[in-house]
């Protein structure tokens, strides 16, 4: 009996938890959140149309327009969590709507909360940059496990890796260049006002 | 012009019937199936069975041009590996036909699950599978904004283009490989600054509408699965455990592949 009351207030503490958890974020940060959202996954799937597909110039291009846009989202909702929350809203819609790959969606989700640590431990350490550091996480592990993934699809004929190791890391330059571009976006958004921290 | 290329679209199919979780359902077990099954037997089935699901859509131009696209990649990275095999003896063997055989069944799997979602999905469709898979407002908030904000950002876009036209920019896969940051400056910034202003607006308005973290996510009504939905699960659970029985009892090869 006693164990079963305990259960119930678990159960009720953890959802309280999770409501004041969910409490930080208002109304205007996560239409913030579902804006970002889609002009990363559209103006990526833009300039993939622009450069012609394959071109190696377009995959950086990519990349970097979507580090900038991350690190500009990540600089106007301070809140914990808004990585993993991106993450998740990006990935159903991109599921729903343009029929992404299933199996990216854990990777990119570990590879958000892994973030997510990381931003809170240098936050915690009062080192600057909590944002480029989370978000070069992010990058790294997305990068990383889409080989592996990769690697799970052509396990029976590896040497098909030759294709995507090289994408994989154009796309890896891009992002590190991304963490350029967006360190000089918040600037010029900082002077003009639109970001405060 | 334009009534008559909508209307050419056929809304009418089977697949336009069935209810968008349970082609999510369908997309996610084929996908986490093909990666796990490493058979070929087993592989054929679930390629077959998918491609059947795909034709279902109706789009036969759309198809052709997909797979045409995919085959193109599959090409680049088959010749890419055998020159490795060529250059690196030791990997000759994984560019066997029977090894190559199963890594392009399984993208052809992942892509025949994957095109029915994205060509069936009408938007308010889509706003209402949101709605009824009763998801936190944290979630449900941001993915509507996602789902609504696709028309004014094509409409933004086109406008950018039209304004790079006056201003005398030709943006094409040429001048985007000449001119890498020229373009990037020309398209992202315009496009970075219309964001953080729609998000401006669309925030106070969802604030001066009383909305916060804590509102409901839709107003609840519970969608019953129809019998078609009950259909396409039974028959993709049936197709996944031939799969899954032939992984196990037949696992060796068939035919010219052996």
């Amino acid at each position: 009996m006693d164990k079963g009351i305990q259960e119930r207030k678990t159960t009720s503490d953890l959802r309280q938890r999770a409501k004041r958890f969910c409490d930080g974020w208002s109304a205007r940060d996560l239409v913030l959140i579902g804006v970002f959202a889609a002009v990363a996954k559209l103006s990526t799937v833009l300039i993939a149309m622009v450069g012609g597909g394959m071109n190696p110039i377009s995959l950086l291009l990519k990349n970097i327009v979507f580090t900038t846009l991350l690190i500009v989202m990540l600089y106007k909702v301070r809140q914990p969590g808004t990585l993993c929350l991106f993450v998740i809203v990006s990935s159903l819609v991109n599921f729903l709507l343009l029929g992404s790959n299933v199996t990216l969606i854990l990777p990119m989700l570990i590879a958000a909360v892994v973030s997510e640590f990381v931003m809170a431990v240098v936050e915690k350490l009062r080192l600057p940059g909590s944002v480029y550091w989370g978000v070069a996480c992010f990058d790294l592990i997305c990068k990383f496990s889409s080989i592996g993934i990769s690697f799970l699809m052509m396990r029976e004929s590896p040497a098909l890796m030759a294709v995507v190791v090289p994408i994989v890391l154009i796309g890896y330059v891009g992002s590190l260049i991304g963490l350029w571009t967006g360190s000089q976006s918040i600037k010029e958004l900082r002077h003009a006002g639109i970001v405060r921290f | 012009m334009r009534v008559s290329s909508v209307s050419s679209i056929p809304t009418d199919s089977p697949l336009h019937r069935l209810d968008v979780r349970v082609k999510m359902f369908i997309a996610a077990l084929a996908a986490i199936m093909t990666v796990a099954i490493s058979s070929l037997n087993a592989q054929l089935v679930l390629f077959i069975a998918s491609f059947a699901y795909l034709l279902l859509v109706r789009r036969f131009a759309l198809i052709a041009v997909s797979y045409a696209f995919c085959f193109g990649m599959m090409a680049l990275a088959a010749g890419f590996g055998f020159l490795i095999a060529h250059l690196i003896p030791m990997t000759a063997k994984s560019m066997q036909l029977s090894s190559l055989v199963i890594p392009f069944l399984r993208a052809f799997t992942v892509l025949n699950v994957i095109l029915p979602l994205a060509f069936t999905g009408r938007l308010q469709e889509i706003l209402s599978a949101l709605q009824s898979m009763r998801l936190p407002f944290v979630i449900y908030l941001p993915a509507a904004v996602i789902v609504r904000f696709i028309p004014t950002f094509a409409h933004d876009v086109k406008q950018i283009w039209e304004s790079l036209k006056i201003r005398g920019y030709k943006i094409n896969p040429w001048s985007c490989t000449i001119h890498p940051f020229r373009t990037m400056r020309l398209l992202f910034t315009p496009l970075l600054f219309r964001a953080l202003k729609t998000s401006d607006e669309l925030g106070i308005a969802a604030e001066l509408k009383g909305l916060h973290a804590g509102s409901r996510s839709g107003s609840g009504e519970k969608r019953p699965f129809k019998k078609t939905d009950y259909c396409g699960i039974s028959l993709t659970v049936a197709v996944c455990t031939i799969a899954l029985f032939l992984q196990i009892y037949f696992p060796a090869a068939i035919g010219v592949l052996k």
